[in-house]
């Protein structure tokens, strides 16, 4: 095992792997910050240009793109409002809030620490445990993953407090969203009005930039908002130890959820994300606060979808079944160097394996390195006038979703959504849950009917498996504690400041 | 009440009550190749539709409930333009950069919506755009081949 | 804070509106982005002129990172010398291929716009998915081919395909079958399998495509699923999963102790089949040049060493005879898809 780890150690911490990891989390920060290109395009692109390269150093690359894409896209979700992928539009909630109130530098800063945090906690989690949850994740099939879905469905309608009404529509709007297309159980059309584009469904990411992007910009020029200039704050970027110390809980629990949620198959940041913050919420001391800037809520979900990048490499190193979408891509690497991720991967090439582990450490660190030393750039880039700031932001959510399919469908998706989002900001219906009902949505669906043909119509399944049985009922447990532990204590649990 | 027309939760709750209704019709006309109702397409779209129904009649009766109106504020006659403006120059970006060219339709178009929105700086918000407008050329048409209309002047 | 009070800025921009909005109707309708402004439909110029003397734009009509992509980008890599032009490939997705095999449809004619597709599109315009069909083009050649494997749990009781369709035969609709998405390739070819051995199996799709079916499969939730021969390695390398048989036309190099339906006896060969489409009237010159290229592309070792490593199954047809295999391939995907019941209603 020795001799294995030296040598990988010796590709990791060579001059030329380092500088290809450093490149590789530079690229993922721009091309994450940049709503549209998401890390799985850059690596498909990148990839024929890996062919003549050693793996190993390949993936480096990889590895660092896909760690440094979910650092940028907090970046300008932060900023701007307009989460650069999916996974960050959990940390636009207090991110955004923090950066209205000249702290956004800080906001980048703890997201960067608690990425750092989540990535490191599911590697080690990855090294150690990757057979046992990979056995665990074979076990899985339609009734757990309905379960699951069900869990966050649910999720959603506690997370609400303002107007639950308002949530709820805005969850159904995007389970409707998710529905529109050729229905891929029975293959007959659903609301897709005989347009070949819609019949595949709504492209996720334009509606998101639309909804995101286009309708912040459009709300702030209604609010005539547009001279407003916001002078941030260059000095004490860094948060204080006492904050750390107080975000550590947060950081622990949500790096679990992370790399659980990761380690399933399926693109999982964005659940993670959205569950971790549900979570941090439901267990802190002063839930009311969230969504006006907390650094509670841009830890959770930070450190969660960070650690969704080692989780999903258990699913993919471990049973060969891709993690994520960018996962599915550096399967496809893999296989073109003649390695083929799954159970026997660790037997044959250790080496390799090691050095995937160590590589994602160092991304890691760099991803740190980038995101602490980059929230002092990026905290200038927005002291530009909001009124120069939308026209480009506008130009920037045009390009992007023109460059998610390379069709003027995409921009058109955009602008409706960015026109509804902008509706649903006037008339006070929030945005979050409508993004996470497009993506259970299908996941609920799906699995809900395979199950029932799996059964052959018995709705028995989900009760007799004990692995739904289990996460229905931890589900009910969840949601009821809250209730049960003021039942269970007479007095409440002592405050410590 | 009658101001109740011009309140969120009302305008919003008749808005979703159609959408609901027509959501419901819709439903029922996806054709059902399953016998159990649960493993139906049309099923989701139906559990929406009856949610959404559900919502907009909740919405619809609130103002009454509370006694209290929530009135929608729309900005005034100039701000209400600059908006329309906007929104109009959006479409025209994406309608002449066939024509245009990308470099120009969006130098254009980022100079335009400047103006529209006041900007005092001319100076900076010049640079701004031309500099934008290159770092976005550079990685999405450079480095990512984005195929973007090339236009008249040929880039 | 508000400062809009200068009438003279929002006049001065209505007015450049307008000559933007004026400018903007003489330049015409929209077409696709990669078609340019040119008239279309134009017939190429006289023979023996010199082609190509600019780059190829290469639609590939599906997403970045994906099967077809990866193959659409190393082919054209390889091509790029021998043609002795570059070849710029574009990502089009959307509508399972139907959006960007449209905008080929559309764009002009001279040989400079080309798209890849996989036989997806026979039944495109049987759904009503898309107006054109195989035959709305001219192939340039075909390229690659993926099969299908029909594979099981390593303790299924299952050993061999006739028993597997024997027991399906005494048993119609009872065995789960993983397949991807309803009307996919992979679906179909699980339909093939129905209609050439006669039983019924219940299918259990997924969109994700094959590999939530494997992984079920795996963990024994399944009794069979359907995916790429490649999909399945690391579970049969792991012992979780047998492969009973193959649906290409001879024994995949991957996996040589599966056989063939076809050596059974069994009258089913399915493949997905990629080919190089140019728009329809491109004259034959210059599909012929390009031919020669994407040929020389396939010869290189880097392409052999990918069909190896992806499982995949080399395929070859030349411009003349690719015309004739498609046509014939729109016939059987029409029947399948007529016994699947997803014909377009008119």
């Amino acid at each position: 095992m020795l001799e294995h780890l030296v040598a990988a150690a010796g590709s990791v911490f060579s001059p030329l792997g380092l500088l290809l990891m450093f490149l590789g989390s530079l690229i993922g920060t721009i091309v994450g910050a940049l709503p549209g290109l998401t890390a799985t395009m850059a690596v498909a692109i990148l990839l024929p240009i890996t062919f003549g390269v050693p793996v190993d150093l390949a993936i480096m690359l990889m590895l660092g793109i896909y760690c440094g894409a979910m650092n940028g896209g907090t970046v300008s979700a932060v900023l701007v409002n307009v989460p650069g992928t999916p996974a960050a539009i959990m940390t636009g909630l207090d991110g955004y809030a923090m950066a209205q109130r000249g702290e956004g530098g800080k906001a980048i800063g703890i997201a960067a620490i608690g990425s750092f945090y989540g990535g490191i906690f599911s590697n080690i989690i990855l090294i150690i445990f990757a057979p046992i949850l990979a056995a665990v994740a074979l076990k899985f099939a339609a009734p757990e993953y309905f379960a699951l879905a069900f869990f966050g469905l649910v999720s959603i309608a506690t997370s609400t407090t303002k107007s639950p009404v308002k949530g709820a529509v805005s969850v159904f709007l995007g389970l409707l969203i998710s529905v529109i297309g050729l229905d891929p159980v029975t293959g007959v059309d659903r609301f897709s009005f005989d347009n070949p584009e819609m019949m595949s469904g709504l492209n996720f990411v334009p509606v998101m930039i639309g909804l995101y992007g286009l309708g912040e910009v459009l709300m702030q020029v209604h609010q005539s908002e547009y001279g407003r200039k916001i002078t941030q704050q260059i000095k004490g970027l860094l948060p204080t130890w006492q904050e750390l110390k107080g975000l550590h809980g947060i950081f622990l629990r949500s790096s679990v959820i992370g790399t659980i949620i990761g380690a399933l198959p399926g693109e999982g940041a964005t659940i993670a994300a959205f569950m971790a913050y549900t979570d941090a919420r439901q267990n802190s001391k002063h839930p009311e606060k969230f969504g006006t800037g907390v650094i509670e809520g841009v830890a959770s979900c930070e450190t969660a979808n960070n650690a969704v990048t080692g989780g999903s490499l258990i699913p993919t190193l471990t049973l060969g079944i891709p993690g994520s979408g960018t996962m599915a891509v550096m399967m496809g690497a893999f296989m073109m160097h003649n390695v083929i991720p799954g159970p026997m991967l660790f037997k044959e090439q250790p080496e390799l394996v090691y050095s995937i582990f160590m590589s994602l450490a160092v991304n890691n660190v760099f991803m740190l390195i980038i995101g602490l030393a980059g929230a002092r750039v990026f905290a200038r880039m927005i002291s530009i006038p909001m009124n120069m700031l939308l026209p480009i932001i506008t130009a920037l959510c045009i390009v992007g979703s023109f460059a998610v399919t390379n069709t003027y469908f995409s921009v058109l998706t955009m602008i409706v959504f960015g026109i509804l989002g902008y509706l649903m900001r006037v008339f006070e219906f929030p945005t979050a849950p409508m993004v996470i009902g497009v993506v259970l949505g299908p996941l609920a669906e799906v699995s809900l009917r395979r199950s029932l043909l799996m059964s052959h119509g018995s709705l028995a399944i989900f009760f007799t498996r004990p692995g739904s049985l289990a996460i229905f009922l931890l589900t009910a447990i969840y949601f009821s504690w809250p209730f049960l532990k003021r039942l269970l204590a007479r007095k409440p649990d002592e405050v410590v400041a | 009440m009658t101001s109740i027309y011009r309140d969120k939760n009302f305008l919003s709750g008749a808005a979703i009550f159609i959408l609901s209704i027509f959501l419901y019709k819709g439903s029922e006309a996806i054709p059902a190749t399953e016998k159990l109702l649960l493993m139906r397409a049309s099923f989701f779209p139906l559990v929406i539709s009856i949610g959404l129904f559900i919502c907009g009649v909740t919405l619809l009766t609130l103002p009454f409930i509370r006694k209290k109106v929530d009135l929608l504020s729309l900005p005034g006659g100039k701000d209400m333009l600059v908006l329309l403006i906007f929104i109009a120059f959006i479409y025209l970006y994406i309608y002449t950069m066939e024509f245009l060219g990308f470099i120009l339709g969006t130098l254009l178009y980022l100079l335009l919506s400047m103006l529209l929105l006041c900007v005092k700086n001319k100076i900076q918000g010049l640079l701004l755009a031309l500099g934008v407008t290159v770092v976005i050329y550079f990685i999405f048409v450079t480095f990512l081949k984005v195929p973007f209309p090339a236009g008249l002047l040929g880039f | 804070m508000l400062r809009i009070g200068k009438t003279t800025n929002l006049l001065l921009a209505l007015i450049l509106l307008l000559t933007v909005a004026v400018t903007g109707c003489s330049s015409g309708k929209q077409q696709g982005a990669t078609s340019g402004q040119g008239e279309k439909k134009e017939q190429g110029s006289a023979a023996g002129e010199k082609f190509p003397t600019k780059p190829i734009s290469f639609i590939i009509p599906y997403a970045a990172g994906g099967g077809s992509d990866v193959a659409a980008r190393l082919i054209a890599q390889l091509s790029e010398k021998p043609l002795g032009q570059s070849i710029v490939p574009t990502n089009v997705e959307g509508g399972a291929s139907a959006t960007g095999l449209t905008q080929l449809a559309t764009a002009k004619n001279d040989g400079y716009t080309i798209a890849t597709c996989t036989s997806t599109i026979a039944a495109l315009k049987p759904q009503g998915r898309m107006p054109y069909s195989s035959q709305d083009y001219e192939p340039v050649i075909g390229y690659q081919a993926n099969t299908y494997a029909v594979g099981v749990p390593k303790n299924s009781p299952f050993k061999t395909i006739e028993e597997f369709i024997d027991y399906a035969k005494k048993n119609p609709g009872k065995l789960n079958v993983g397949v991807s998405s309803i009307g996919s390739n992979i679906h179909l070819s699980a339909v093939a399998l129905e209609m050439e051995t006669g039983i019924k199996l219940n299918f259990v799709p997924d969109p994700g495509g094959a590999a939530k079916g494997i992984l079920e499969l795996a963990g024994g939730n399944l009794d069979a699923a359907i995916g790429g021969p490649n999909e399945f390695f690391s579970q049969i390398q792991a012992g979780n999963v047998r492969l009973l048989a193959v649906m290409s036309d001879k024994r995949n190099e991957a996996f040589p102790d599966v056989p063939t339906f076809k050596e059974k006896g069994i009258n089913l060969e399915f493949m997905t089949i990629r080919f190089i489409l140019a728009p329809k009237g491109t004259p034959e010159e210059r599909i012929k040049i390009l031919h020669d290229a994407f040929k020389k592309g396939m010869e290189d070792p880097k392409f052999k060493e990918y069909i190896k490593s992806s499982g995949s199954d080399e395929f070859y047809q030349d411009y003349k005879s690719a015309k004739e295999y498609m046509k014939k391939q729109d016939d059987y995907y029409y029947k399948l898809l007529e016994k699947a019941n997803l014909l377009k209603k008119k």
